[in-house]
C-alpha cells in the first residue's frame, strides 16, 4: 500500500509538521565523550570509541579495555527522563599489534515520529495516529592493526537498521474506520576504514573512510527510500597537536563539510578541561555548536563529562518534512537533528593499565653463569636486550632480569637508558644470584626473562623470554680472571689449614725479623702444604674444572689450577696478597699455564734481604704506591719444596716476561687475587 | 719453554772468547757465581760479573761485545727491542703495579685482614751493598756503547729505581737522555735532560745537558 503514488501523496500532506520525539537524545559522536567535548577527535581517537570516530585509533588500546558511557539530554520540550545506558563496549589487544573491539549501543537509537490526525466531517471525531522513522546502529565491531610503533590501521562494522512504520487511516462510508500499519525494514554493514600516522610526539593525524562498503541484508522499497538512512561515502581528516605538555588541539573536517575544532588541557595527571566548537552539519548556521568538558583518570578508570550546545536548537527539535528530507540523516551521532546534551562516560582499562612505550625487540646472553664467580653478574653485564622506544616521546628504560630458583627477586640495572623516539640500543642487564646457585651440581639450562620498562613506571613495558646455561658448580670458563674466585680464604678448612701451621711454627715465625715475616709465613705455609698435597697431572680430568681449596685439602691433591687456587687461599687467609700468573703462549696454546706470586711485602729497596738475583723477584707497586717484592711460586713443584717452587717460579716469570716479553706483548697476565 | 721463546728473540748463545782477571758468571736464576773460562757459552738468563781491573770478550754472530771491569751484565738485555716493545717495556713499572680495586667490580672477601701492626718485632738492618747498582750501570753504558739503546735505558731505569745509592749517578741518567735520542724519542729525550737540568750538577755538566736540551728544542 505505502509505495504507490496516491498514499504517499497522502502522507505529506497529512504531516504538517515532523516533530521529533526522542525517547533518547543524542550527542555528536557519544561513543566518546571526550570526542564530543573536544568537537575533533579523528587524529587522537584511542578508545572504543574509535570504533566510529576513526577505528585506526584501536591500536592504541594496550590490552583488555572496558567502556560505557551513560547520557541525558536538556531539552525545554522533553522532561528530563534520568541517565540511560547509552553504550557499553570493549576492546582487546593480543599478539601484540592486534586490536578487536566490540560495541553495544542501545542508545544509538533515534526516531522520527510524524503526528497525523483524521477529522471526520460534520463535527464528527477526530483520530489521532503516528507514523515512525526509526533508525538503529546498536552494534558495531571494530579491528585495529598496528602498522608500525606510529602507523595505525583500522577497520570497522556499524549494524544499521532503519524501520518505517506508516499508519494509515482507512475510513468507511465516512462515519468509521480503522487504522491500518505497514511496516518497511532495510538492514546492512556500514565499513569504515581509518589510518592514524603519529610522526613525532607532538603531531598526529588520523583520516577515516566512513560508509566505504556497505553489506546489505534488505533494502527499503522504492517509495519510501529518500526516508531512510544516508549512506553517502564521506573523507574525514584530523589533526592533532600537542602544543605543550598541557595543550593539545585537534581539528576535523570531511567532504560533507563537517568538522569542529577543540582544544584540551591537561592539569596534572588526573584532570583534563576541554572545549570545542562543532561547524556545518547542515546547520542553518556555520558554527553549529559549542562544547565544553572535563575529563578524570585515577589509575585504570577514567571519568569524561560533555556538554554540547547547539545554537539552533529549534531547528533541531521541531523541523519541517522539507527540512528533514532536504537534510536527511547519515550520521546517527551527529546530524542536523541532534540536541543539546551533557554526555557521562566511564571507562576502566584491565590487564596492562597502560600504554607500551618500550619494546623488546631481542635478548642476547654474553656469558654462561658459573657458579664460582656468580657474583661478577652483580657488576659485569650477563646480557644484553635491544630495546626500541615505541613511543612518540623520549623515554628512559631500565631493563630487568630474572631467572627462578637462583634469584630471590629480579636485577634492575643500575642506570636508565635515555632513548629518543623511535630509536633503539642495546641495554646491558646484570644479575644478583642467590646462594642456591653455588650448589648446582652440573650444568643445567634454565629459563630466564628479560623486562624492560621505561622509569618511572611501576610495571613493565615488555617482556622477553630467554635461555641461560648454568654451569656446575666446580666448572671453570678458563679465564684467569675468573679463577680467582675460587679463591675461598675465610673458608673453614683453610683457615684451619692455616692456623694449625702457623701454630705449630709461631717459634720459628716470632724469630723472624719483622720485614721477612710474611716471606717466611708463606714458604712454612707452603712447605707444609707440599707435606700433606700431591700435585696430580691430568689434563683430561681438570679441564674447565677447579677444585675449590676445601675440596683439594680433602682429596690431598689437585692439578695445576686447583693447587694455585688453594695455596692462594691460604695466603690470602693469613693476610699475603696473591696474584696469578696467566701464560697463553701464542700459537702454542697447549703450553697454556697458571702459576702465581705473593706479596713479601718487603720494600724494594731492601732486595738484598731476599735475594741477590732480581731476576728470583718481582718489583710491584702497590695501590699505595710503594714498590715491594713479590715471589713468583710454581705449585706444581710442590714435591720438591719452596726453595724448588721460587727457582722455576721465577725462571718461568723470567723466561716468559722479561725474554719472552709476554705481559707486553699480551700473551701473560696478572690477575691480582685480593688486591688491598 | 725456554729455549722456544727465545729462539725468536736471540738467535742463538753467546761464546766467551776473551777472559782477563775475575770473571763470574750466574746461570739464570740461581744466587751463587761461578767463574767463567774461555769457550763458555752464556744462555740468555745469564749475567756476567767482572771484578776490579778484569774485562771479558763474548760474541755472538761474529759480533764482539767487549765487558769491562766492575760491570754487571744480562745476558738478555743483549738484544735490539722494538719501539713498541721498548715503550711498553718502559711502561712495565705501571703494567705491573698491583691495580686499584674496581669500583664496580665486587671483591672477593677477605679472610683475614691484618689491622695493626706487631710492635714488638724488629726490622732487619739491611746492608746494601752500593757497588751492585754501580755495576748494573756499567752494564747499561755496555749496552749503550754498543747500540743496544732500549735495554740500556731499561737497564737504566731499573737500576736507578731499585738501588737508591746510584739516584744521584747522573752520568748514568745523561746516558739514558742520549740514548732516547739516539732512538728520536725527543719528546722522552727532552724530559730527561729537563729532570737532569733541575739537578744540581756539577757546571760542566750542567753545561752538556742545557746544550743537548737546547739543541733538541730547536729542532723540534
Amino acid at each position: 500500500m505505502f509505495p504507490t503514488k496516491l498514499r504517499l501523496y497522502n502522507l505529506r500532506r497529512a504531516v504538517i509538521l515532523l516533530h521529533i520525539a526522542t525517547f533518547s537524545v543524542f550527542g555528536q559522536h557519544l561513543s566518546s565523550v571526550r570526542g564530543s567535548a573536544l568537537g575533533a577527535f579523528t587524529a587522537l581517537s584511542d578508545d572504543i570509541g574509535s570504533i566510529d570516530w576513526n577505528p585506526a585509533g584501536l591500536v592504541s588500546i594496550r590490552d583488555w579495555d572496558l567502556t560505557s558511557s551513560i547520557y541525558g539530554s536538556f531539552r525545554r520540550d522533553v522532561p528530563l527522563k534520568g541517565l540511560s545506558l547509552y553504550t557499553a563496549g570493549t576492546a582487546k589487544r593480543f599478539l601484540d599489534v592486534h586490536v578487536i573491539a566490540g560495541n553495544y549501543s542501545p542508545g544509538l537509537d533515534l526516531e522520527f515520529v510524524v503526528p497525523s490526525s483524521f477529522q471526520f466531517p460534520d463535527g464528527g471525531p477526530k483520530i489521532d495516529y503516528d507514523k515512525r522513522i526509526t533508525y538503529r546502529e546498536q552494534y558495531a565491531l571494530g579491528y585495529g592493526y598496528q602498522i608500525t610503533p606510529t602507523v595505525g590501521l583500522g577497520l570497522s562494522a556499524r549494524f544499521r537498521e532503519q524501520l518505517i512504520t506508516d499508519a494509515q487511516f482507512v475510513a468507511d462510508l465516512g462515519t468509521t474506520g480503522s487504522i491500518k500499519t505497514s511496516t518497511y525494514t532495510a538492514n546492512g554493514w556500514n565499513i569504515d576504514i581509518g589510518l592514524n600516522w603519529k610522526p613525532s610526539s607532538e603531531w598526529s593525524f588520523g583520516v577515516v573512510a566512513k560508509n566505504l562498503f556497505r553489506l546489505t541484508e534488505s533494502e527499503l522499497p522504492e517509495g519510501v527510500l529518500e526516508y531512510g538512512l544516508r549512506n553517502v561515502k564521506t573523507l574525514r581528516v584530523g589533526a592533532a597537536y600537542q602544543a605543550s605538555s598541557m595543550t593539545t588541539v585537534a581539528m576535523d573536517f570531511d567532504t560533507q563539510a563537517m568538522g569542529g575544532a577543540g582544544t584540551e588541557w591537561n592539569l596534572g595527571d588526573r584532570w583534563a578541561l576541554r572545549q570545542g566548537i562543532l561547524f556545518g552539519g547542515h546547520s542553518t548556521q556555520f558554527v553549529a555548536g559549542i562544547s565544553a568538558g572535563v575529563g578524570f583518570a585515577f589509575g585504570p578508570a577514567k571519568l569524561n563529562f560533555s556538554y554540547i550546545h547547539f545554537l539552533n536548537e529549534s531547528s533541531r527539535s521541531q523541523p519541517t518534512l522539507d527540512a528533514f528530507l532536504d537534510r536527511g540523516v547519515q550520521d546517527l551521532g551527529y546530524n542536523a537533528f541532534t540536541p543539546s546534551q551533557l554526555n557521562l562516560s566511564a571507562s576502566f582499562s584491565l590487564g596492562r593499565t597502560r600504554e607500551t612505550v618500550a619494546k623488546i625487540e631481542y635478548v642476547q646472553i654474553l656469558s654462561e653463569v658459573y657458579p664460582s664467580s656468580y657474583q661478577v653478574h652483580a657488576a659485569r653485564p650477563l646480557g644484553k636486550a635491544r630495546v626500541r622506544n615505541v613511543s612518540a616521546k623520549p623515554i628512559s628504560v631500565k631493563v630487568s632480569f630474572f631467572v627462578e630458583q637462583y634469584m630471590d627477586s629480579p636485577t634492575e640495572s643500575p642506570r636508565a637508558v635515555y632513548l629518543e623516539p623511535n630509536t633503539e640500543t642495546d641495554v646491558p642487564f646484570y644479575a644478583i644470584f642467590n646462594e642456591a646457585i653455588r650448589f648446582v651440581p652440573s650444568m643445567v639450562l634454565r629459563a630466564a626473562d628479560v623486562f624492560v620498562k621505561a622509569s618511572p613506571a611501576e610495571d613493565y613495558d615488555d617482556k622477553s623470554q630467554t635461555r641461560l646455561i648454568i654451569r656446575g658448580r666446580n666448572d671453570w670458563d678458563g679465564d684467569a680472571l675468573t679463577l680467582r674466585y675460587f679463591v675461598t680464604s675465610a673458608d673453614a678448612d683453610v683457615m684451619r689449614f692455616t692456623r694449625n701451621v702457623m701454630s705449630q711454627y709461631k717459634d720459628t715465625i716470632a724469630a723472624v725479623a719483622k720485614q721477612l715475616e710474611k716471606f717466611r709465613s708463606a714458604r712454612l705455609l707452603f712447605n707444609e702444604f707440599a707435606s700433606r698435597l700431591t700435585y696430580v697431572n691430568d689434563p683430561k680430568a681438570s679441564k674447565d674444572r677447579v677444585q675449590f681449596p676445601t675440596e683439594t685439602l680433602a682429596l690431598r691433591g689437585g692439578d695445576c689450577d686447583d693447587m694455585t687456587v688453594c695455596f692462594s687461599s691460604l695466603l690470602a687467609s693469613i693476610g699475603i696478597n696473591t696474584a696469578f700468573i696467566d701464560v697463553i703462549p701464542p700459537q702454542r696454546l697447549d703450553d697454556a699455564h697458571i702459576f702465581m706470586m705473593f706479596d713479601t711485602e718487603v720494600p724494594a729497596s731492601q732486595t738484598s734481604i731476599i735475594s741477590d738475583n732480581p731476576k728470583r723477584y718481582i718489583i710491584r707497586k702497590n695501590e699505595r704506591g710503594e714498590e715491594t717484592i713479590w715471589i713468583p711460586v710454581e705449585t706444581t713443584a710442590i714435591t720438591d719444596g719452596f726453595q724448588k717452587a721460587w727457582e722455576l717460579g721465577a725462571k718461568e716469570y723470567f723466561d716468559d716476561v722479561e725474554v719472552g716479553l709476554g705481559i707486553v706483548r699480551g700473551w701473560v697476565r696478572l690477575v691480582d687475587v685480593m688486591p688491598q | 719453554m725456554l729455549s722456544l721463546l727465545v729462539l725468536p728473540l736471540l738467535a742463538s748463545d753467546f761464546a766467551v772468547k776473551a777472559v782477563k782477571g775475575s770473571v763470574e758468571v750466574r746461570r739464570g736464576v740461581m744466587e751463587e757465581w761461578k767463574k767463567v773460562k774461555i769457550g763458555d757459552l752464556l744462555k740468555p738468563e745469564d749475567s756476567m760479573r767482572t771484578g776490579p781491573g778484569a774485562s771479558a770478550t763474548i760474541e755472538i754472530d761474529k759480533r764482539k761485545l767487549v765487558v769491562p771491569e766492575l760491570t754487571i751484565l744480562d745476558i738478555s738485555d743483549v738484544r735490539q727491542l722494538t719501539q713498541e716493545d721498548f715503550l711498553l717495556k718502559l711502561a712495565m713499572e705501571n703494567i705491573l703495579a698491583v691495580p686499584p680495586r674496581e669500583k664496580d667490580e665486587l671483591a672477593i672477601p677477605s679472610a683475614t685482614v691484618l689491622h695493626g701492626d706487631n710492635k714488638s718485632k724488629t726490622d732487619l738492618p739491611v746492608s746494601s751493598d752500593g757497588r751492585v747498582g754501580e755495576m748494573q750501570l756499567h752494564g747499561a753504558r755496555v749496552l749503550y756503547d754498543n747500540s743496544y739503546f732500549a735495554t740500556s735505558i731499561l737497564k737504566s731505569k731499573e737500576t736507578l729505581r731499585t738501588h737508591p745509592e746510584v739516584r744521584s749517578n747522573y752520568d748514568a741518567r745523561f746516558t739514558v737522555a742520549m740514548a732516547f735520542e739516539k732512538m728520536k724519542l725527543t719528546k722522552e729525550a727532552i724530559t730527561e735532560y729537563s729532570l737532569l737540568s733541575k739537578e744540581d750538577l756539577p757546571a760542566p755538566q750542567a753545561k752538556k745537558v742545557q746544550s743537548a736540551l737546547d739543541k733538541l728544542k730547536q729542532g723540534k
